[in-house]
């Protein structure tokens, strides 16, 4: 087998086979070659003596093989070659007609981190084909240099030999293989760089994690590592459990992924419009450089009016039949069986009163998630981040860093912590920093039921105008941060995975929509619960106090009330409720439903119809569901099934509202709920992610934000949100 | 995308050929044939003979004409 002559530089060749790295061999070492077997293997290896600035080189032909999974022999020694002799130099020869397939091994070689330059072999035969390749931006996105070579003709070798020796440096190229796994790779790496060059660590950790016959067994060799091994496994049976295929087959997807959207990024084809993909041809309107913004905003718009719209009956029947019926079922049973009146005031006016006026709102975030879940499912997210590549990139940032934001529309949380998808930490804190302001679910009840208590015309457009000004608010802090706090950091470059579009599959969908949605339904079970009851006793203490405004709660957010005079809410009752979302934002719900609807309405045990208040319950669902479709179907062109502006009806809650706020503090209700300090689990994983000081300052930014007059009533005034 | 081709094969009647697949999902021929070998490597598919439909303008054999053409070609299918 070839191996190092003293000093002698050692460079090996790979590539897919009929890449022509033969023939850039041949062409390198001329007739200075030798042919043997790799030891105790029946594989030829070719190794020569190659001529650069007046020294030699030792140049290895490694046997041509389309991946390094090690499931051939070929890939076994290909593999074991680069990680065991570490050459000075991997040169991979990639067919550029067929850029994309031979990228897939580039970057395998990458991951092992080998000093690495890429040949761009045929590169005659691909631009007489019609293929242009962005060779300067393929070279800043891979890190490594890339040559145009002509092998058959001899153009480019002197150059490639050059390049590669004197500017290929080790730089493991890092493919974003999702939350669960990167998670697993974090915790199992520190551990696996005890046994493997730091630089492949990352590769060994990834392969344990495959379950790589080879990777474990060299590792089962120490004693000590089988904690390791077992941790390896644990944790790929999670990922299994949590994906439903193998982490191989994972990987491999993800990294294909990465290949296509890297050879999306770098390769144009003039080829006739008959020859294009479907996808292609989406991908020219969608990703347009125009038109790709307005179609975003607009998709989002439907995505907002779809959410709004489509569950407002059903946020009308869950009031109906929890406020309504259930409430007084347990009214009527507990005066049956003569319970004292604070535990009836408790179930009624704390718990139902609070947990229901949350539960209301489970319809609109179950279509949030199933429209998120189209957009996701399809392909098009993907699409978003690509569109909103150049805006972001007006921050320092790259496109990549939109996917944290838009998880942030679901929960700041998850938001945050996909932070970590991103290469380098000021681009990690500067996202992490502006997902607060992205508008998260536990909002969206907020907006729903002020927007259709104030601006029942206009609903959807007052929720979908608050996301805007989220975003907006997000991009002039990105803005301000990238001149202030990160004027010194050099912007970054990524490769965005862009999968092929698809069908959404239904089951897909619904598993999506529930399982984000049922973390609010936990937490309603759980903290929301727990936050009725402490505002109800709040509410009730001291004992025997007949107006809730003398209360404990009352008086000691009445003495903070003031503050929010000139936002136009200074009353005890909104204040309470704000500080009461600092838990968790849904709270700012449960506590008004409690102020409001508690002190509302006095219990009185009216005679119960089971079997009206049943056909009540079921009549009203299967009137929801026809609304619901009529509504749906309105949002087609030309078409008006209903009448309504679309937005959830009154509730009791509103109704409320609408005898405590006008139109213009509502607004202003709104955008302070938009942008105030965030819940206690959000500054949790800020501190967690990025350390108790930018947490902290976190909370300062949000609150100078606060502040400005983006919160002040005359301005929801001044954008048309108070109407006349 | 190899989950989706996983997928496209758990859904699929029987064998598929390459070039049926690769208009089937529109990708190239080409790449296509890559994320084939690795998941035949991976012991997730194999590669099978097969036949593949041909459109003859004035036949409806679907391409399994014993005279005139020998349609088969190398398919793939789940392992």
């Amino acid at each position: 087998m070839a191996a190092r002559i003293d000093a002698q530089p050692l460079v090996v060749l790979a590539g897919n086979p009929n890449a022509g790295k033969s023939t850039i061999f041949n062409a390198l070492t001329g007739a200075r070659q030798h042919v043997g077997n790799w030891p105790g293997k029946t594989v030829a290896v070719t190794s020569g003596t190659a001529r650069w600035n007046g020294t030699s080189v030792t140049l290895v032909d490694l046997p041509g093989t389309y991946s390094l999974s090690a499931h051939s022999l070929e890939e076994a020694i290909a593999r074991d070659f680069i990680l065991d002799e570490r050459p000075d130099v991997a040169i991979v020869v990639a067919d550029a007609t067929n850029l994309e397939r031979n990228l897939y091994l580039a970057v395998q070689i990458l991951e092992l981190g080998a000093p690495t330059a890429l040949a761009l072999n045929m590169m005659d035969a691909a631009e007489a084909d019609g293929t242009a390749i962005d060779i300067d931006l393929l070279q800043r996105l891979l890190g490594i240099p890339v040559v145009p070579t002509v092998g058959s003709k001899r153009r480019g070798l002197e150059e490639l030999l050059q390049q590669a020796i004197e500017k290929a440096i080790p730089q493991p190229k890092t493919v974003d293989y999702g939350l669960e796994l990167e998670r697993a790779i974090a915790t199992l790496q520190p551990e696996v760089a005890r046994l493997v060059s730091p630089v492949a660590a990352r590769y060994t950790t990834l392969k344990l994690l495959e379950g790589d016959r080879r990777v474990i067994e060299a590792c089962d060799l120490t004693a000590d590592m089988q904690p390791l091994l077992a941790n390896a496994r644990a944790a790929a049976d999670q990922i299994e459990a949590v994906y439903g295929d193998d982490v191989e087959l994972l990987v491999a997807d993800r990294r294909y992924g990465y290949v296509h959207g890297l050879a999306h990024q770098v390769v144009t084809q003039s080829r006739s419009a008959q020859h294009r993909s479907t996808t292609d041809r989406i991908d020219d309107l969608v990703a347009h450089r125009v038109l790709g913004l307005p179609i975003f905003f607009a998709l989002m718009a439907l995505v907002f009016v779809l959410t709004a719209n489509a569950s407002a009956p059903f946020v009308t029947w869950i009031d109906v039949t929890v406020n309504g019926v259930l409430a007084g079922w347990v009214t009527a049973l507990l005066t049956a069986l003569s319970a004292p009146a604070w535990l009836l005031s408790l179930l009624v006016d704390g718990i139902l009163a609070g947990v229901g006026g949350v539960l209301v709102f489970l319809p609109v975030l179950l279509v949030l998630y199933f429209c998120l879940a189209v957009l996701e499912d399809s392909g098009y997210m993907a699409r978003a981040a690509f569109v909103m590549d150049r805006l972001m990139h007006l921050l320092g940032l790259h496109g990549k860093s939109f996917i944290p934001l838009v998880v942030g529309f679901g929960c700041n949380v998850p938001g945050i912590l996909a932070t970590r998808t991103l290469e380098n930490r000021r681009d990690r804190l500067m996202t992490g920093l502006m997902v607060p302001l992205m508008s998260c679910a536990a909002r969206l009840p907020i907006y729903v039921i002020f927007a259709a208590a104030f601006f029942p015309g206009h609903a959807a457009l007052v929720v979908f105008g608050l996301y805007v000004l989220g975003i907006a608010l997000a991009v002039l802090s990105g803005l301000v941060f990238r001149r202030t706090l990160f004027a010194n950091s050099a912007d970054s470059l990524f490769v965005l995975e862009l999968p092929p579009y698809r069908k959404p599959a239904l089951h897909g969908l619904l598993t999506h929509m529930w399982r984000h949605s049922e973390e609010f339904v936990r937490k309603a079970a759980t903290v929301i619960l727990l936050a009725s009851m402490v505002v109800w006793a709040l509410l009730n203490l001291p004992f025997g106090v007949e107006d809730t405004a003398d209360s404990l709660f009352g008086k000691v957010a009445g003495a903070v009330a003031p503050v929010f005079t000139p936002l136009g809410f200074g009353n005890w009752e909104a204040t309470g409720s704000l500080a009461t979302g600092l838990v968790a934002k849904e709270v700012v719900i449960s506590s008004m439903s409690v102020i409001y609807l508690g002190s509302d309405e006095a219990e009185q045990a009216a005679p119960v119809n089971v079997a009206a208040d049943l056909r009540t319950v079921v009549v009203g669902f299967g009137e929801a569901v026809v609304e619901s479709i009529k509504v749906v179907l309105s949002i087609l062109p030309g078409v008006n099934l209903t009448n309504q502006g679309g937005a959830a009806g009154d509730t009791g809650l509103s109704i409320a509202l609408q005898r405590n706020f006008t139109p213009a503090s509502a607004a202003a209700f709104l955008v302070f709920v938009l942008i105030y300090a965030p819940c206690v689990a959000t500054i949790g994983a800020l501190k967690s992610e990025y350390g108790g000081r930018w947490a902290a300052f976190s909370i300062v930014y949000l609150t100078c934000w606060r502040g400005s007059p983006a919160s002040s009533p005359t301005a929801g005034a001044r954008a048309g949100l108070t109407g006349s | 995308m190899l989950r989706q081709i996983l997928r496209t094969f758990r859904e699929a009647p029987g064998p598929i050929s390459l070039d049926l697949l690769a208009a089937q999902l529109e990708v190239e021929p080409t790449v296509l044939d890559g994320m084939l070998a690795e998941l035949v490597a991976m012991g997730r598919l194999t590669r099978t003979e097969g036949h593949e439909p041909v459109a003859c303008s004035a036949c409806n054999s679907q391409g399994f004409c014993p005279y005139v053409i020998n349609t088969e070609t190398i398919c793939y299918a789940l392992a």
